[in-house]
This record gives structure tokens, C-alpha cells and sequence, in this order.
């Protein structure tokens, strides 16, 4: 059937103009006078639909004088309480009539609905074939029509043709198109649009909820609210409350909005496919196969069922499950585009490239209108370093580890990721006593958006620098931000950490956990890795804002929480570990791998109450971070910023407040009173170090004391100031340009090391830090960033080959020695350095 | 495909052919500053002049009376830098140089015009790019120069020929703001970094790899987007190469130096056979290096291998001997 179809648009076509509409008039959300026609009371029985009210869509509809008019707006009323096999007979006669009709468009997709998809599609197909337009009725017809032929550009052609049209039901259903094809932001527009052109289109407004859900889940709230409160029956509001219920993890609550759904519209694949979904969450497998059983019953051929176990399997980090149920879901239903689109995704996230590949271009051949598909697809080229890769990557493997780069970034990545990775897996493999499934997949991608496709299959994701699947690591590399915007390295060891905690728990931890672990994981191995957040977490603490144990995995589902959630979970960790040492922890990881509940885990791994640990990790956090949030507190007083007396009156009031001293202190650079600046940016250091920033008082120290010609003072202030402020690539440059001094040496060797580390692109950094390395005996070290400095093609390429060449010498690996030595003197046969070398290795000294 | 690579080779044997001890040749260097325009210019440019006159004499040797300068506003030993003088010097030194000496002529300033008809901007009415061909032509010494302005993309293929090194600042007709390539192709004459094959001097196409290095550092450090691509040909063809590029140019431009180192000699016969010795294999190591592409890797490894042991052997030897 589908490999029939042609791609019909409808742009470009004459546009024919009939001399009489079919059903024109009104429009949805329009008041006015008494319906002329019966194509307006029609639409008003939509209308009285679209804002959720049944009752009254029945009444007007039984109110048509015309039988045909009456029997049809009847018929979507049945539809709407899920009364489809009453709808059916109202609609067949009428279908025969007009075969391009609104009747035979809602009887096509009501067999579509049932299963009967050879019949429906060849109802629909006349109606996506018709090019003669009165109105936007017509437009919207066509629309409604190829799409649920799966001729997706066509139905977005015709879309397009009433864009403008203030019409609620023709926005809205474009907007549940676009978000079907995983746009949400494009929907987002098309919701709006039809709430502006009725503000009580409860379809829209449970679209728009839809496609805030990630982003902004108080506004989707809201729009919940407000829609429930309109149409408390409207089976669209049950069914994403029960979506909702689902990823919170309310299975009660979720149960209660399917049967609100079932009541309003009885048997639909929706209401049976979610009721999966909650068996599956209570690992009711009986309950799965009857929820299954029944949606048969309704659309024997609909694989949304397994599609949606698969969705809920992802959800809970189950990819190897999610990638079942959507092969599954593939065998059941071969012509659906989404399906095979699932399984190629969730196979990516098992690491399984190759069979990814064969589902998403099986996806791409079904509708390859999906922009979601291509972009995974093009992704792959790249990962695949495929003839057409725009960024094709490199593979390099290490053990059980695979690492992937971009080509360009390979020779020098590699350096660093490799043995950072590599160290990461022994380390968490002693910690936790584990060995996870291997092999483990790191892909390090350029661009930011190369990450976002390979994680959520389209750009974005702004906020997130890696992310984990268990077997799978993806993950910005240095260039895809700028830098000093993030440390790659304490990414990777984040992730990395995330394997094991995974792997561990069966895929069960709780997310507050695995975060937490990984954030601990990256101080346990970088004292100011996880913790920048220090500042803004004490101030959050001393106004009572935290969320403590039992709050905290509910922030982890507010995007505007979640900075903060994952730093207290990071505390929290830290806490349980004193509590019971990394054992604890390991214990506590077994539990949810064993399906404990958050009590006996905790009683398992720490012999206490969660109760108990909420007020031990109180104490704990009171012990730490009481003075700092104290100091962090609003000042005494608000005082102009450029009056320098109040100032200095309120820091005199408040020696114990930042802001009070801080704020003088910037003040009085300001005014060019460096020398006065000093006192109180020292006292504002000393009640935060952490403060990061270039308007930070150890920053502002160290611009005062270079100024003032102390370099050795300035040096000591971006020491400070990169203790915690580990990400600062320009304070660490500085600290390297005031550190050519004999005797700055150590903070030479300190801010090279951070350069390379932050921005290992840096094209001088390498040759100089090795050298250093080299001089103090660290030869691997140095080794490792004299291949950097080759791979960033050095300005003397005999040097460079020297350098290495030399450092292996001295490592004992005499031949490769011998090989960089050579290279070298291909360059400069002349070159005495390496021809010393050469006779060295060669023992004729 | 490979009778082209055969002829390819023989081009690059018989180029390579005339080049000799510099220690012989004779060196002539002509610096022409072209209109400023502005006052901001005429100072940088005048200091681009100056810095150049001084490396060209002080650190590369050239003989004053083989230095010329045309500027803008002449100063007393300079000429203005206008068409009429242009003609003289180059006629004058057509007329001196020898076949074996090498003749360098380099053009700060700005270019103007359009497309193939760029020009460079003289002081009063500019010459053609086919006016430019005109002077040089019966200049038999091997040519080096480099217009270092915007728009001098046009005269890489206009000026171009057999034993000529041509080093334009700008590789696109389109490339026409002002440059970075003059003040960084300055610096590389002298820069240590620039010396790639470590032998203590810096040859054309070292000084143009590193200052084309000069020109993209300048840029990201700046942050702009690059406007200049340097190029340089000397096989003749006019097309030229990047020094991000692959290609065959480079082999001329690699064995042409602005200055001269006389040959070592020692009274000592034993030392006197060592430099001998030394001077052979360099120039064997080198023969082999330019017959690579026709060499298998593992042929190349061995040869070279035997070769550049004996030549550190005997450079140790010499430099026990000689202290230095």
C-alpha cells in the first residue's frame, strides 16, 4: 500500500474555486446569530465538541431540521464519546453520496481506527486526491485526509494554505500533527493560534500542555487546570492526564484518569495502550497481555500498544526492553513509520549503530517527510564516516571501550579522553565491585546539536552537556560550547559513573541517585568539578529552599529545579557515604535493582529510616553550609551602588556579609581607589571563596594587584580563584601569561595543565606544558601533550616529532623512539637535536 | 596518470637543477611602497619598509648597493615609488643580475582595481599587471616576489614563470582588505619557529608556510573572519597552492633563501673530509627526499635510514672537531 503512494502537494496546483461550499459559514469559536445553514449548525456541533461539551453537541445536533445534516453531526458526536460503531451506519450512507465528502473523511478514518486499514485508506485516498478548494473547510478536509494516509507533506501543504485561518479546530489538528511528528515547537504556534481564535478549544489547550510538558511543566499545569475545570468529561483531558500520571510515576493516579477516559470514550486503543503501560510500570505482565488483548479487539492492527511499552521501557532506562517492544511493534504493523523510527532510536541508545541504521532508513522509506528520521540518519552517516558525512567521525577502541570523534578533533581528543576514560572504568569498577555489560559507546560530538540529535533525535537541549544509556556515552566535546564554558573531561567521568550506577541497579535507580552519584563521582576525582553550584545552593539553603531527601526526586522533574536538585543530590550521596562508606552505596543501588522501595533500600544499604537520613543529611548540610548561606544573606541595607559613604557605613554594619563587602569593594575599583579596594574584597573572599567570575573578589584581586605590579600576588589570587572556579579558561591563560617568572614554575605547570585540560584545541598550550613535563621527569604525562601539540599541527613539525621522540627515548620505548626521530629529521635532516637523539638510541654516543 | 607524474618529476629535477651554493650568487632586493591613502597607513607601511630594509640587511646580508628602496615619501639614498622609477630600478637591475643570482622584490601597499585587472597602487599612474611582466622578463636571475597587498591574487598568475617564486598576500579576486601577510611574512624571514627543516636558515617557502600561519593566528585572535589567503606558485603555472594546500609548488621556493651561508673549509684535512663528507650526504638526503613519490615506503625508509645515520654520525664528528 504504501509503496504506491505518491507525493502529492498541494501548492503549485490550480486552485478552483466551487460556486457553492460544501459546508461553509461559520467557524469554530464563532458567535453570532442563528446557523443559516446546515453546514454552520454542523460546525457548531464541532464547536460544541472542541470546548468539551458532549450534552450540548448531542442537543444542537438532534435540533438539524435535515436528516443527512442531523445523522451526520450525530455521527461526530458518537465519535467523541467513542460510540463508533453508532457513528458507523450514520456515516456509510452519507460516504456513498459524496465520496470526497466530510462524511465519508470521518468514516475513512473511523475504519482506520478499527483496523480496517486497506478500506480506510482507500476512502481517504479520493479525499487527498481532491485539488478544487472553495474555503478552508476544504483545505482542512484534505489535511485531515492525507494524513491519516500518512502523506504527511501533503497534509502540511494544505495546512499551510489556511495558516492564517482563525479557525481553533483547523489549528489545533495541525498542531497535534506537528507534535505526532515529535515537533513540539512547531505545534506550539499552531495551539496558540487556535486558543487566539477560541480560547476554549480544549483540544488546543490540551496540545499546547502537550508540548510545554518538557519545557515549561507549570504552564502545562495550568493549562490542565483550566482545561479540566472547562470540560470535566473531555476524554482529551483524561487521556494526557493519564499520559502525565504515567511519567510521574503515579500509577494510581493514572489509573483514575484512564477510567475517566473510558467513561467519557469507551474503548479506544489509547485508553488501552496507556493501561499497558501502567501493568508494565507494576510488572503486571498478565495485566500487559490483557490490556494488549483487548486493544486488539479494537484495531487488531495497531502497534501503538508496543510502541507505547516501549516509550515507558525508555523512560525507566530500559533500551534493550524499549528496543523489543518496538521491534515487536514493527512486526505487528510494517507499514508504521513510527515504529520502526523507535526501534532505530532506542537501538542507538543500545549502542546497536548498524541495526539503528536498518530500522531508520526501513522508517525513512515509510514517510520520508520525517525530519526526526533524516536527522538520525544523517547522524549516523557521520558516526559511520559514511562518503556523505558532513563531520564524519573516527573510531578508536581501548579495551571494552569504543570512542568515537569527529575526524578533525581524533589525534588530539584521543589523548585525553582515552586514559581519563580509561580511569574512570577502574576506578568505578573497584568502587563498586562491578564490571558493566560492555562494550561501552563514547561518542564525543563537535557541535552541540550532533549531541542533541544523537540523544533526543533533534537539536536543542541546551542545558545538557552528556548524557548516559547505560552501554551508550554521548557528550559535547570542548569545541561544541565555547570554552571555559564547561569541563568535557568532568563530563565524561559524569557519565562514565552513570554506567555503573545503571548497570548496577538493573536500570532502576531512582534519577536523584544516579546524579547524585555522578555529580559526587566528579569532586571525588576533581575536588572543584560538581561543586559550582556552591554559592547559589548555601543561598537557596539559607532561605529554607532545599528540598531534602524526600523532596528531591520531585525536583528532578522541574526543569527550573534541576541544577540545584542534581547539587543536593550530590550532598545527599556525599552524606550517605559517610553514613555507610561506598559498600552503602552499592547496597543501596542492589536494593532498587531489586525492586525496593525507597524505605527498604534505605533500611538495606544504611539501617535507617528515610525519615532518619532526612535528619542526619539536615545536620549535615546545616554543619556546612550554615556560615557560608549566613554570609550569603541579603545585606542590612539597600544602599546606592555608587555611594561610596554608604557604603562603607553598611560594610562596617556587616562585616560578615558579601554583598555588603563585596559591593564596596567593586565600588571602590570603580571610583580608582585600588588600594582601598583591597580590605574589603578580601573579607568578601574569605566569606566565599567559591565565588566565581570575573567580577569574583579573588578575580578583582588579582586585576588590582597587576595593576599595581604584584604579580606574584596576582597569581596568588587566581590560584584561589581556580580552586573552584575549575572552568575558567581566560583566568587560567592569565595565570600562565604572569607566570613566566623561574620561580612562578608551579603555577605555571598548574594553569597550563588546566588550559590543556578546558581547551585542548588550544593550538601553544601543549608543546609548552610538555616541555615542562618533560624537564620535571613526567615523561607520559609529557608524552601525551607533545602528541597533542603534532595532532594541532605544530608551527615546526621536527620539533614536534623530537619532542616525542625524545620523551619516548627516555620512556624505554626505543623503537617508536627511533620512528618519531626519523620522522623528525624528514623534516630537517640538518637538525641537530635529532640527529644527537638518533645516534642516542642507536647507542653510538 | 603515470607518464604526467614522470614528466611531473622531470619538471621538478630540471627546476631544481639550477639551483647552486648561494655563497655564489649575487642578491638584489627591491622594496616598493605603494600609496598609502591614509596617514595611518603610510606610517605602518613606512615601518614595514624599514623593518624589512634592516632584516635584509643586517640579518640576511644583502649588500646595500643591492638594495633598493621606492617609497612613498623618499628619503634621502630612495626613490619615490612611481611607475617612471619603478621601470629604472628593475631595468637597472635586469642588466646586472646574473642568471645564477637571485633577484627579490616585494610590494607593500595596497592593490586597487577589479578582478584580473588588480593593480598595484604606485605613487602617480599605476602599472599593469602585463606592464609588471614587461619589466621582469629580462631579468635571467631567479625571481622572488612577493606583492603582500589586497587584490594581489591577480598578479600570481600574471607574473608567474619558470624559476620565478611568486608569493601573492590574498588568493581570491575578491579578497580586498587590507593586509596582515607583509607585516607577519617580515617576521618569518627572522623567526626561529619558521625554520622548519631546523638547517639555520629560513628558505621563501618556509618564510610564506609560517607567515601564512602568522596571518590565521592574527585572525582568530582577533576574532574576524579571515580576508586574506596567501599564496605562492613557483612551477610556473600561475595557479599557486595555500600553505594549507597540497601541490607542487614549494620544491623552488624551499631551496631559495634570502640569504647566504659560505660553505664550511677547514685547513685541517681530516676535518676538511668530514665537511666534504657531510656536504655529500646532505645533498644525498636531500636527492632523496625529492625522489620519495617515486619510492616505495619501505625503499624510502631504508635508504633514508642508512642515509641520515651517516649524516649524524659525521655532523657529530664535525662539531667534536670543529667546537661548533
Amino acid at each position: 500500500m504504501n509503496g504506491q503512494k505518491i507525493r502529492r502537494a498541494v501548492s503549485g496546483l490550480t486552485v478552483w474555486v466551487l460556486a457553492s461550499a460544501v459546508l461553509g459559514g461559520q467557524t469554530a469559536g464563532r458567535s453570532g446569530g442563528p446557523p443559516q445553514t446546515e453546514g454552520a449548525q454542523i460546525q457548531q456541533v464541532r464547536v460544541a465538541l472542541g470546548h468539551g461539551q458532549a450534552a450540548e453537541a448531542r442537543r444542537l445536533a438532534a435540533a438539524i431540521p435535515g436528516a443527512a445534516g442531523r445523522d451526520f453531526a450525530s455521527a461526530l458526536v458518537d465519535i467523541f464519546e467513542g460510540k463508533d460503531h453508532e457513528a458507523r451506519p450514520k456515516l456509510e450512507p452519507l460516504a456513498r453520496v459524496n465520496i470526497v465528502g466530510d462524511a465519508a473523511l470521518e468514516l475513512g478514518l473511523l475504519e482506520i481506527r478499527h483496523g480496517e486499514r486497506e478500506q480506510g485508506w482507500r476512502r481517504l485516498d479520493p479525499i487527498a486526491a481532491v485539488r478544487t478548494f472553495a474555503g478552508p473547510d476544504d483545505y482542512y478536509r484534505l489535511a485531515r485526509a492525507a494524513r491519516g494516509i500518512h502523506e504527511y507533506l501533503l497534509a502540511n501543504d494544505a495546512y499551510n494554505k489556511v495558516q492564517n485561518v482563525a479557525r481553533a479546530d483547523i489549528q489545533a489538528e495541525w498542531g497535534d500533527m506537528q507534535l505526532q511528528r515529535h515537533k513540539p515547537e512547531e505545534a506550539g504556534p499552531s495551539y496558540r493560534q487556535a486558543l487566539a481564535a477560541d480560547p476554549a478549544w480544549i483540544p488546543a489547550m490540551v496540545g499546547l500542555a502537550r508540548a510545554l510538558v518538557d519545557e515549561s511543566p507549570e504552564q502545562a499545569d495550568a493549562l490542565m487546570v483550566k482545561a479540566q475545570k472547562q470540560a470535566p468529561n473531555d476524554p482529551n483531558v483524561w487521556l494526557f492526564a493519564a499520559e502525565q500520571q504515567i511519567q510521574r510515576e503515579d500509577k494510581k493516579g493514572a489509573v483514575e484518569a484512564l477510567d475517566k477516559l473510558a467513561a467519557a470514550r469507551p474503548d479506544t486503543v489509547d485508553e488501552f495502550a496507556l493501561r499497558a503501560v501502567v501493568a508494565y510500570a507494576n510488572h503486571d505482565a498478565a495485566g500487559v497481555e490483557a490490556a494488549l488483548a483487548k486493544l486488539a479487539t479494537i484495531d487488531k492492527r495497531s502497534a501503538l500498544g508496543l510502541r507505547r511499552l516501549g516509550e515507558q521501557s525508555a523512560r525507566e532506562y530500559r533500551f534493550e526492553d524499549a528496543a523489543d517492544f518496538a521491534r515487536k511493534a514493527t512486526a505487528h504493523d510494517p507499514d508504521d513509520p513510527f515504529a520502526f523510527f523507535d526501534l532505530g532510536l532506542y537501538l542507538m541508545r543500545t549502542g546497536d549503530e548498524a541495526g539503528a541504521r536498518l530500522a531508520l532508513e526501513r522508517s525513512w522509506k515509510l514517510d520520508n517527510s520525517s525530519k526526526a528520521t533524516k536527522n538520525l540518519l544523517d547522524l549516523l552517516d557521520d558516526i559511520d564516516a559514511r562518503p556523505n558525512a558532513v563531520s564524519p567521525m573516527e573510531t578508536i577502541t581501548s579495551g571494552d571501550l569504543i570512542l568515537k570523534f569527529s575526524r578533525k578533533q581524533a589525534a588530539v581528543l584521543k589523548t585525553y579522553a582515552v586514559p581519563l576514560a580509561e580511569e574512570a572504568m577502574k576506578t568505578f569498577t573497584d568502587r563498586y565491585q562491578f564490571t558493566p555489560k560492555g562494550p561501552i559507546l563514547i561518542e564525543v560530538f563537535p557541535a552541540h546539536d550532533q549531541f542533541a540529535v544523537r540523544t533526543m533525535a533533534f537539536p536543542g537541549i541546551v542545558g545538557a552537556l552528556g548524557a548516559c544509556f547505560g552501554q551508550v556515552v554521548a557528550m559535547d566535546s570542548p569545541t561544541a560550547r565555547d570554552p571555559g564554558e564547561f569541563s568535557w573531561q568532568a563530563t565524561l567521568w559524569h557519565e562514565l559513573a552513570h554506567v555503573y550506577t545503571l548497570q548496577l541497579s538493573k536500570y532502576r535507580v531512582p534519577r536523584w541517585l544516579t546524579e547524585g552519584i555522578s555529580v559526587f563521582e566528579e569532586h571525588r576525582r576533581q575536588p572543584a568539578w560538581g561543586r559550582e553550584l556552591t554559592l547559589e545552593f548555601a543561598d537557596t539553603f539559607g532561605r529554607g529552599r532545599n528540598f531534602g531527601v524526600r523532596k528531591l526526586p520531585d525536583a528532578f522533574k522541574d526543569p527550573s529545579k534541576l541544577a540545584l536538585a542534581y547539587f543536593e543530590a550530590s550532598l545527599l550521596v556525599e552524606h550517605l557515604v559517610a553514613l555507610n562508606g561506598d559498600a552503602g552505596l552499592r547496597t543501596l543501588l542492589l536494593a532498587y535493582g531489586d525492586g525496593a522501595r525507597d524505605a527498604d533500600a534505605f533500611a538495606r544499604a544504611f539501617g535507617k529510616s528515610v525519615d532518619d537520613v532526612e535528619t542526619s543529611f539536615k545536620a549535615f548540610l546545616d554543619q556546612r553550609y550554615s556560615a557560608l548561606s549566613k554570609a550569603l544573606a541579603d545585606p542590612p541595607s539597600k544602599v546606592d551602588p555608587a555611594n561610596l559613604g554608604a557604603l562603607r557605613l553598611r560594610a562596617q554594619e556587616a562585616p560578615g556579609n558579601f554583598a555588603s563587602q563585596h559591593a564596596l569593594g567593586v565600588a571602590l575599583v570603580k571610583a580608582g581607589q585600588l588600594n582601598e579596594a583591597r580590605a574589603p574584597l578580601e573579607r568578601a573572599a574569605q566569606l566565599a571563596p567559591e565565588a566565581s567570575g570575573d567580577d569574583s573578589p579573588h578575580a578583582i584581586l588579582a586585576v588590582i594587584a597587576e595593576k599595581s605590579g604584584d604579580t606574584a600576588r596576582a597569581r596568588r589570587e587566581l590560584r584561589a580563584l581556580l580552586t573552584h572556579d575549575h572552568a575558567n579558561v581566560n583566568a587560567a591563560r592569565k595565570l600562565a601569561s604572569l607566570s613566566t617568572d623561574p620561580s612562578a614554575g608551579a603555577d605555571l605547570d598548574f594553569a597550563l595543565r588546566l588550559v590543556a585540560d578546558l581547551d585542548p584545541f588550544d593550538t601553544n598550550v601543549h608543546g609548552q606544558l610538555g616541555r615542562r613535563l618533560f624537564a620535571e621527569g613526567q615523561y607520559q604525562p609529557a608524552l601525551t601533550e607533545f602528541r597533542a601539540a603534532l595532532a594541532l599541527g605544530p608551527p615546526n613539525l621536527a620539533e614536534a616529532y623530537t619532542d616525542i621522540g625524545e620523551t619516548l627515548f627516555k620512556l624505554g620505548r626505543t623503537p617508536e623512539a627511533k620512528r618519531q626521530t626519523i620522522l623528525a629529521l624528514e623534516q630537517a635532516p640538518t637538525y641537530v637535536r635529532a640527529q644527537d637523539l638518533l645516534l642516542a638510541i642507536l647507542g653510538k654516543h | 596518470m603515470r607518464r604526467l607524474l614522470t614528466w611531473s618529476l622531470c619538471a621538478v629535477a630540471i627546476a631544481l637543477a639550477g639551483v647552486r651554493p648561494a655563497a655564489a650568487q649575487a642578491r638584489f632586493a627591491v622594496i616598493v611602497q605603494g600609496a598609502s591613502g591614509d596617514p595611518q597607513y603610510a606610517t605602518q607601511h613606512r615601518g614595514w619598509v624599514d623593518g624589512l630594509a634592516k632584516v635584509l640587511r643586517e640579518r640576511l646580508g644583502i649588500d646595500g648597493a643591492h638594495l633598493f628602496l621606492l617609497t612613498e615619501e623618499a628619503r634621502a639614498g630612495e626613490l619615490k615609488s612611481t611607475a617612471e622609477n619603478v621601470k629604472v630600478t628593475l631595468a637597472g637591475i635586469a642588466k646586472t643580475a646574473k642568471a645564477d643570482d637571485l633577484v627579490f622584490v616585494m610590494l607593500i601597499g595596497h592593490g586597487g582595481g577589479d578582478g584580473p585587472a588588480a593593480k598595484f597602487n604606485l605613487v602617480g599612474p599605476d602599472l599593469t599587471g602585463e606592464e609588471w611582466s614587461a619589466l621582469l622578463q629580462p631579468i635571467s636571475a631567479r625571481l622572488a616576489v612577493v606583492d603582500s597587498t589586497s587584490l594581489s591574487f591577480a598578479y600570481l598568475a600574471g607574473l608567474a614563470g619558470k624559476n620565478r617564486v611568486i608569493i601573492t598576500a590574498t588568493g581570491k579576486f575578491g579578497e580586498k582588505y587590507h593586509t596582515f601577510f607583509p607585516e607577519a611574512f617580515i617576521t618569518a624571514l627572522t623567526a626561529t619557529e619558521a625554520d622548519a627543516d631546523k638547517n639555520g636558515r629560513v628558505s621563501l617557502l618556509e618564510a610564506f608556510t609560517y607567515a601564512s600561519r602568522l596571518v590565521a593566528q592574527h585572525y582568530e585572535q582577533v576574532g574576524y573572519l579571515s580576508t586574506e589567503t596567501a599564496m605562492i606558485d613557483d612551477n610556473g603555472d600561475g595557479k599557486g597552492r595555500s600553505a594549507a594546500q597540497t601541490g607542487d609548488d614549494g620544491p623552488v621556493a624551499a631551496l631559495t633563501y634570502l640569504d647566504a651561508v659560505a660553505m664550511p673549509t677547514s685547513s685541517d684535512p681530516a676535518i676538511q673530509a668530514l665537511l666534504t663528507r657531510q656536504q655529500q650526504l646532505t645533498e644525498q638526503v636531500d636527492d632523496l627526499r625529492r625522489r620519495r613519490a617515486a619510492m616505495t615506503p619501505e625503499e624510502f625508509d631504508r635508504d633514508f635510514e642508512k642515509l641520515i645515520i651517516e649524516l649524524a654520525t659525521v655532523s657529530r664528528d664535525v662539531r667534536k672537531r670543529t667546537g661548533k
